[in-house]
């Protein structure tokens, strides 16, 4: 399998960074950050790789939750794309991976059975997934009740890790167990798809996918403790025992009770004014979120550097794209919502300085 | 036939001890139909208050509570061999009567229903019970333990390893006891004052504990197989308190059918005279009635008593109008047709019924679109199968069948005329004409033949249009004479230009079609000046020119694809032969020693081109009738006649 790398990558790999190019360059963000309010945007998005994504629907519907699901239309053609375009042996990781947002999606129409929301409030606020793929997210919804919303899952791979956290459900009548059961099976699961990859594949996947895995891991263990006060047992149940540069040590040491800085200091020795942001957990941890995402947007952008012919590069792109979805949306809801560039420009992703 | 029976608007003065024989005499016969006076009198004119309304509530609610009563005991409400019920159900004896029938039924019922979530109780502690049926252990040894909490309970395997970890700052015991899949039952136990960490661990490692039932002693095994056991006994008790229901409903499910139906009776007598007028010490029932009973009902119900005032109106037939409710009136044979004429519209009680056309023309352009002796036949069978309601899965389209009959025998006459039998072309000969190969003089005479149609709706519209006088519709509207002068004139023209033979020079029918489409422009124009009515013309000149050049645009365009909407009926007979064809030449493709493949093919193709061919034949035939043919002449809108029932059971 291995040696066949070349011939199994050359034609993705073109393909990817011919895609890679399209990401928005910093001159790019700069002016769609420039555009005057919500429609100005969109207008300028129009130029964009997302155009067509956005001509999809009629102007007046585009609000900024529209346009958002518009956009990731995008990323969800390309998702495929890549998936049928790559050997087979790697299509595993890239599968589970797209479940991520499958997860999201789950998540989201949970929280509207709680809420009592409808499906026109819901929708697009999903992640656009064709029907054959999709999970029947509409009629759970429409069940207006969250076990019987998990009881149409029957058959699928998510109704397994359900049904322990709804008796948890049931007692408590909050859908935090069922999140964060959902979270440990997703990322548990990629990590067994990941090693079994073989040499070159596994060394670089572990290195794209754990670097995501250990951001998350990290910002749970802190979130748990900062956030929730949950005791130490429940934040090493909570989180995941392995990743790339995390180590589970690390996270039972914050969940010891260990002075959370000291901890991120010694695991991301690069990062600045560690100390400074986290002086306040409340206000600093979506500031430490956001130097995470950076340094994974560093590692994927270094992945396009070494050898082409690896799972790397489409795990690589793939994460960059949903970084920079990330980073359009903010833009849409700050545009919509009227907050200036200063007050926003610090939530982006992607340095426009 | 051709026009809803003849109607007699009746208003009848009923002294109130009269009340109930007259209504009973107007009622059975599905010839009255009550129109809803209860406006007219006052409380305060009456004596009595109206306890008509209570009587209502009070059967409404006897009948609900027999029907639950009967759902119990399993009895199916059947139509009773009685079918006379002279007088109401008395209310307090009734009242009496239900209450001893549901204390009885009631208390078995419901000793049912606790034996029956006993055992879903059972069932639910064996779920829990059932991953340790291999565990040899005694728990409740354990129960009463003063140092040691232990949970036993089930896990997925993937957190066994981190709930251990979390764990790791206080001594503890673990075991995994058995896995299955992805899941296992651990059991693990610490000293009591650690009962807290342990809790909170377990839950958050989604550990689900297993509660033992506190009064069950010895191992999952033993307590597993007791359980079972107490299902046992309680489906034996359920058991024996369904015989006893049995036995009950065996012994008096007579009494009860006949209980219900005279309460139900009574319901709906008391739910009639709801909707007559009270006055002081009569009553007023208003309503319409076939004129052909009018003598007999007016004997019948003085018959009952002098004092009765009786007053009749017979409506003018001749009037447009929608007060009149309208029951069709047609031959048995012809009856199942008028299922798609109502679907369409409920004709107006001036207007002709088409019934009678349809019942004509439907199998007829169906078997000239479906034309095959053998697929014929077989629509004819099914047709009596469904009619004959013997087929339980096809009882609920019971109404359908003499109309799938009648298209079967039709189609079964075209297939001789065409020669064919399951589409084999080669077997009979054909007594008129092969479609496929004349597929020219086919659609040309399916045309011709839509045009008769189209021609034939005209003066059908003329003549419902003579019979209300309407007169100026019946002169200019564009389905009236006018129109029809057009059409005729336009078809002159066409066919004196496809034909260099034909006997009339052409200009006539051009100068006739010039003349007649000026006629159909400005008939609104026509209209107004006749009817004096000002001004002339709306909007202006331009406006009004541009509308009746488009309305001419579209009257054209209207008779040309209604004319030739009719090519469908040819172009069906001609496809059906090549269908079948298709599927002869994959049986060869499949089997070409015409074994039992080729048969197999042929056998999928016969049910494709009955099953789906004759749907779409069918869908195309109602559209022939309802678009061009109902579109000419037939306007409905008309109230449909509800007869007044006192027992259900005569509608059947």
């Amino acid at each position: 399998m291995f040696q066949n790398a070349t011939s199994d990558f050359a034609a993705i790999n073109s393909r990817i960074r011919v895609m890679y190019s399209t990401l928005l360059s910093k001159q790019e963000y700069m002016v769609l950050s420039e555009t005057n309010g919500l429609d100005g945007l969109i207008n300028q998005l129009k130029n964009t790789a997302y155009g067509p994504y956005l001509e999809r629907a009629k102007d007046k519907e585009l609000t900024a939750r529209r346009a958002a699901f518009q956009i990731r239309e995008r990323l969800s053609e390309v998702f495929h794309s890549i998936v049928k375009m790559s050997p087979d042996y790697t299509r595993p990781v890239l599968t589970q991976f797209y479940r991520y947002y499958q997860i999201n999606n789950l998540k989201a129409v949970l929280r509207g059975v709680v809420t009592n929301s409808s499906w026109d409030r819901v929708r697009y606020v999903l992640f656009p997934f064709s029907p054959q793929e999709s999970l029947p997210l509409q009629e759970m919804l429409e069940t207006g009740n969250v076990t019987q919303a998990i009881e149409l899952l029957k058959g699928t791979s998510y109704y397994e890790t359900l049904i322990f956290a709804m008796k948890r459900y049931s007692v408590e009548q909050s859908l935090f167990p069922i999140e964060v059961a959902l979270d440990l099976d997703f990322w548990r699961e990629l990590w067994r798809e990941v090693k079994a990859l073989p040499g070159q594949d596994r060394e670089s996947a572990t290195h794209i996918i754990g670097s995501l895995l250990d951001m998350n891991n990290l910002m749970w263990a802190i979130r748990y403790r900062a956030y929730h006060n949950l005791s130490e047992e429940e934040i090493i149940n909570y989180t995941l025992s392995f990743g790339y540069r995390v180590r589970d040590e690390d996270i039972r040491s914050i969940a010891a009770g260990a002075d959370i800085p000291s901890v991120v200091k010694r695991i991301y020795p690069d990062l600045q004014n560690v100390e400074e942001i986290l002086q306040d957990l409340q206000s600093g941890l979506p500031k430490l979120e956001l130097l995470l995402q950076r340094e994974v947007a560093e590692r994927c952008h270094s992945a396009f550097l070494g050898n082409p012919f690896q799972i790397g590069i489409p795990l690589a792109f793939l994460v960059l794209f949903d970084l920079e979805i990330q980073d359009l949306v903010v833009l849409l809801e700050a545009k919509s919502n009227h907050v200036p560039v200063e007050k926003y420009k610090d939530f982006l992703i992607k340095e426009m300085q | 036939m051709f026009y809803p029976q003849e109607m007699t608007e009746i208003e009848i003065i009923v002294p109130t001890k009269d009340l109930f024989s007259v209504t009973q005499a107007l009622s059975g016969q599905g010839i009255f139909s009550q129109t809803d006076v209860n406006y007219l009198g006052n409380e305060k004119d009456n004596p009595q208050p109206n306890q008509w309304q209570e009587k209502a509530s009070a059967y409404s609610a006897f009948e609900r509570r027999l029907q639950s009563v009967l759902n119990s005991l399993e009895i199916i409400d059947v139509n009773p061999k009685n079918r006379q019920y002279d007088t109401l159900a008395n209310i307090e004896k009734t009242q009496v009567l239900i209450d001893g029938i549901e204390h009885e039924v009631k208390n078995t019922v419901e000793q049912i229903n606790l034996e029956s979530k006993q055992i879903d109780h059972l069932k639910s502690l064996l779920q829990q019970m059932e991953p340790l049926s291999e565990i040899d252990v005694d728990f409740s040894q354990l129960h009463d333990s003063k140092y040691l909490y232990y949970i036993l309970g089930m896990m997925p395997l993937d957190n066994i390893q981190r709930l251990k970890t979390s764990l790791s700052r206080i001594p503890f015991v673990f075991y995994t006891l058995s896995q299955k899949n992805q899941n296992a039952v651990v059991w693990l136990a610490a000293s009591r004052e650690n009962a807290d960490v342990l809790n909170r661990a377990v839950r958050s490692a989604y550990l689900n504990p297993i509660n033992l039932p506190g009064d069950q002693k010895g191992t999952p095994a033993e307590i597993i197989h007791l359980l079972n056991q107490s299902i046992i006994d309680s489906e034996a008790k359920i058991k024996d308190l369904k015989n006893v229901l049995a036995q009950f409903s065996k012994e008096n499910e007579a009494q009860l059918i006949s209980l219900l139906w005279e309460v139900r009776c009574s319901r709906m007598m008391t739910n009639a005279i709801l909707h007559f007028g009270r006055l002081k010490y009569t009553y007023v029932i208003a309503g319409w009635i076939y004129t052909s009973y009018l003598s007999s009902i007016k004997d019948k119900i003085r018959g009952i008593s002098k004092e009765i005032l009786i007053e009749t109106h017979s409506p003018d037939r001749e009037k447009i109008t929608t007060d009149v409710p309208t029951a069709l009136n047609n031959p048995r044979l012809i009856r199942p047709f008028q299922m798609l004429v109502t679907t369409y519209a409920e004709p107006r009680y001036s207007e002709l019924d088409p019934t009678p056309l349809v019942a004509f023309l439907f199998p007829l352009l169906f078997g000239a679109m479906f034309g095959d002796v053998g697929h014929g036949v077989l629509l004819a069978i099914l047709g009596g199968i469904i009619s004959s309601k013997k087929v339980k899965a096809l009882k609920g389209f019971a109404s359908l069948g003499p109309i799938v009959l009648a298209c079967g025998i039709m189609a079964t006459i075209f297939g001789f005329l065409y020669g064919s039998l399951f589409g084999y072309e080669d077997i009979l000969p054909a007594l008129w004409l092969r479609p496929g190969s004349n597929i020219m003089t086919i659609l040309i005479i399916t045309i011709a033949g839509g045009v008769i149609l189209l021609i034939f709706g005209f003066l059908l519209n003329i003549y419902n249009l003579f019979k209300v006088k309407d007169w100026i519709n019946l002169t200019f509207s564009h389905n009236g004479v006018i129109g029809l002068l057009l059409y005729l004139s336009l078809v002159g023209l066409a066919v004196s230009l496809l034909v260099p033979s034909f006997p009339l020079p052409k200009m006539i029918f051009v100068i006739s079609s010039i003349i007649f489409g000026v006629g159909v422009m400005f008939s609104e124009f026509f209209v107004h000046l006749i009817e004096r009515h000002k001004p002339l013309i709306e909007g202006g000149f331009v406006i009004y020119f541009i509308q009746i050049f488009f309305e001419m645009f579209e009257t054209l365009i209207s008779f040309f694809s209604n004319s030739l909407s009719f090519v469908r009926v040819g172009a069906f007979a001609v496809a059906h032969g090549y269908l079948c064809g298709v599927f002869f030449v994959l049986a060869l493709m499949v089997d070409p020693g015409k074994g039992i493949g080729y048969w197999l093919v042929f056998l999928v193709g016969l049910v494709f081109v009955v099953g789906f061919e004759g749907l779409i034949v069918g869908i195309q035939t109602m559209r022939l009738t309802y678009y061009e043919i109902f579109g000419k002449f037939f306007n409905g809108g008309g109230k449909r006649f509800e007869p007044l029932t006192l027992h259900p059971a005569e509608n059947e």
